[in-house]
């Protein structure tokens, strides 16, 4: 600075010298600010990293997509098919071995999306063939609010409920998420049940709808079975009862307000003995009947 | 543009870069669209969501030719799925308010959450392009729809299920040569399998209004 102002002072016309000058200045300057707000931006990405989120970022974290990354990680058609051929198996404690026990939450959101569809749908077909032919059948639209609703509520609920009893009883090697996880794939056996109950024979229904509840909660039990001999022994038996209880209670309801209608009365031919073709050439119920 | 300018020069090349709001290219800016009539702009957006719907009624395999669908917008969608829930909602009588409500959100709400999906199993979909493509691509069962719902006494139940069966596949068959291209051969059935319940969901009431 000093050489340039005694330069100044000399030989060249002061005007250009001082634009010169100006010019180098500003030059250095923008460098210097250019420069510094990269350097501060890069130490503040290294901090960043060394810090531990403040609690602000933990609060709105699970409504960033990045958060969710992790559970969809490496998931192939072959791990879900895996996954969802096991939960047929109840009797084999195989699904925490598939993928190393990685919980993922493809399997959750469709297959809660599905049975949603199977459920209302054939709701609406049992309903439609258990009335008789001479009463018109309403489609009942509310069978899809009420059964996401219940479906997507338990998705959650229940394994929290789960979780934190498995914790209180001194579970561990337990994750949330992962309870989620096999909790939704217990329930596919629900799917196929669901199509099976579409007929509205009132002893098949049942029927199926027990065997889904001991197929899901076998399958929870046993592949829960190595955690509850492990950490929780005497007290097994509570966990073993909850969740026995709630595919009880999940399974009733399903039957109750889905499956309500079925086909009873022998006088009147439903449409389901339309599409059988069943006769009724008992002369006791036609003289019955041709007494009214 | 950069002579005259005292910090034009060259100096700052590399370092940091001005822009000459000063010596900007007139033609440059873009033509503004706030004063033509209004039948000028409408007409231009029902031009593009034809357009974007002949990408739909014939569909593409080939993914080059998808390229046009990647300027999305969603006035199409839109029209399609209130459309759909009008039409749903006006033959039956007792739950058209619950019918129209269940459209919409699953049409929403689910091409949104199919779209969620498809990012986080690593497609490099764009979230409006996905939400776009799925939402035209309900055109099919749009058409099924209305055609049985002013051509009812005519269709029994098989018809019905024959014509919703025909419009249900097109949709799927659709939106597939999108969505499918973007994703990783191991992982296409996990993210086609969404879009083929989302379109079951829809066509089933048609089945049944």
């Amino acid at each position: 600075m000093s050489s340039n102002g005694s330069a100044l002072k000399g030989s060249a016309p002061p005007d250009l010298a001082k634009q010169v000058l100006v010019q180098k200045l500003a030059q250095q300057i923008v460098n210097q600010i250019v420069s510094d707000d990269v350097i501060d931006d890069k130490i503040e990405e290294e901090e960043n990293h060394n810090k531990e989120p403040t609690c602000c970022q933990m609060f709105y974290a699970p409504f960033t997509l990045k958060y969710y990354q992790p559970f969809f990680n490496d998931l192939t058609t072959k791990v879900i098919a895996q996954k969802l051929w096991a939960s047929f198996f109840p009797f084999k404690a195989t699904f925490f071995e598939i993928q190393d026990g990685k919980a993922d939450l493809y399997g959750p959101v469709w297959i809660y999306a599905t049975l949603v569809f199977a459920v209302a749908a054939a709701g609406n077909i049992s309903g439609y063939l258990a009335t008789p032919s001479n009463i018109a059948f309403h489609y009942n639209f509310d069978f899809i609010p009420t059964a996401s609703s219940l479906l997507f509520g338990i998705a959650f609920l229940v394994p929290f409920a789960i979780y934190m009893v498995m914790k209180m009883l001194g579970g561990r090697h337990l994750h949330l998420t992962s309870v989620i996880c096999i909790y939704a794939y217990a329930q596919t056996c629900i799917i196929p049940v669901c199509v099976v109950c579409s007929i509205p024979n009132p002893q098949l229904q049942w029927g199926a709808l027990i065997y889904a509840m001991i197929n899901s909660s076998l399958f929870l039990i046993v592949n829960y079975w190595g955690e509850l001999e492990k950490n929780i022994q005497a007290k097994k038996h509570i966990v073993i009862w909850l969740i026995a209880g709630c595919q009880v209670v999940l399974l009733l309801l399903f039957k109750m307000y889905f499956f309500l209608y079925v086909y009873t009365n022998p006088y009147t031919g439903s449409r389901f003995d339309q599409l059988t073709k069943i006769v009724h050439t008992d002369h006791f119920f036609l003289h019955h009947h041709q007494q009214h | 543009m950069t002579d005259n300018h005292p910090f034009g020069s060259g100096m700052f090349q590399g370092q940091a870069k001005f822009v000459d709001y000063a010596h900007m290219n007139q033609q440059e800016v873009q033509v503004n669209t706030l004063d033509e009539p209004v039948l000028d702009t409408l007409l231009r957006d029902i031009n593009m969501i034809l357009y974007k719907l002949s990408y739909v009624i014939i569909p593409r395999m080939k993914e080059t030719q998808g390229r046009k669908l990647r300027n999305w917008d969603l006035w199409g969608p839109l029209l399609l799925s209130l459309l759909l829930a009008m039409t749903l909602g006006i033959n039956s009588n007792q739950s058209s308010d619950t019918i129209f409500g269940t459209i919409f959100i699953i049409m929403w709400g689910g091409s949104a959450v199919i779209t969620v999906n498809a990012k986080l199993l690593g497609g490099q979909v764009s979230f409006f392009q996905s939400v776009c493509v799925l939402g035209y691509c309900v055109f099919p069962i749009n058409v099924a729809a209305v055609v049985i719902t002013f051509l009812q006494s005519y269709f029994g139940f098989f018809l019905r299920l024959i014509i919703v069966g025909v419009a249900f596949l097109w949709s799927t068959f659709s939106s597939l040569s999108f969505m499918s291209s973007m994703m990783n051969e191991e992982k296409k059935v996990i993210s086609v399998y969404p879009i083929f319940l989302f379109y079951m969901f829809l066509s089933w009431f048609c089945i049944f209004i």
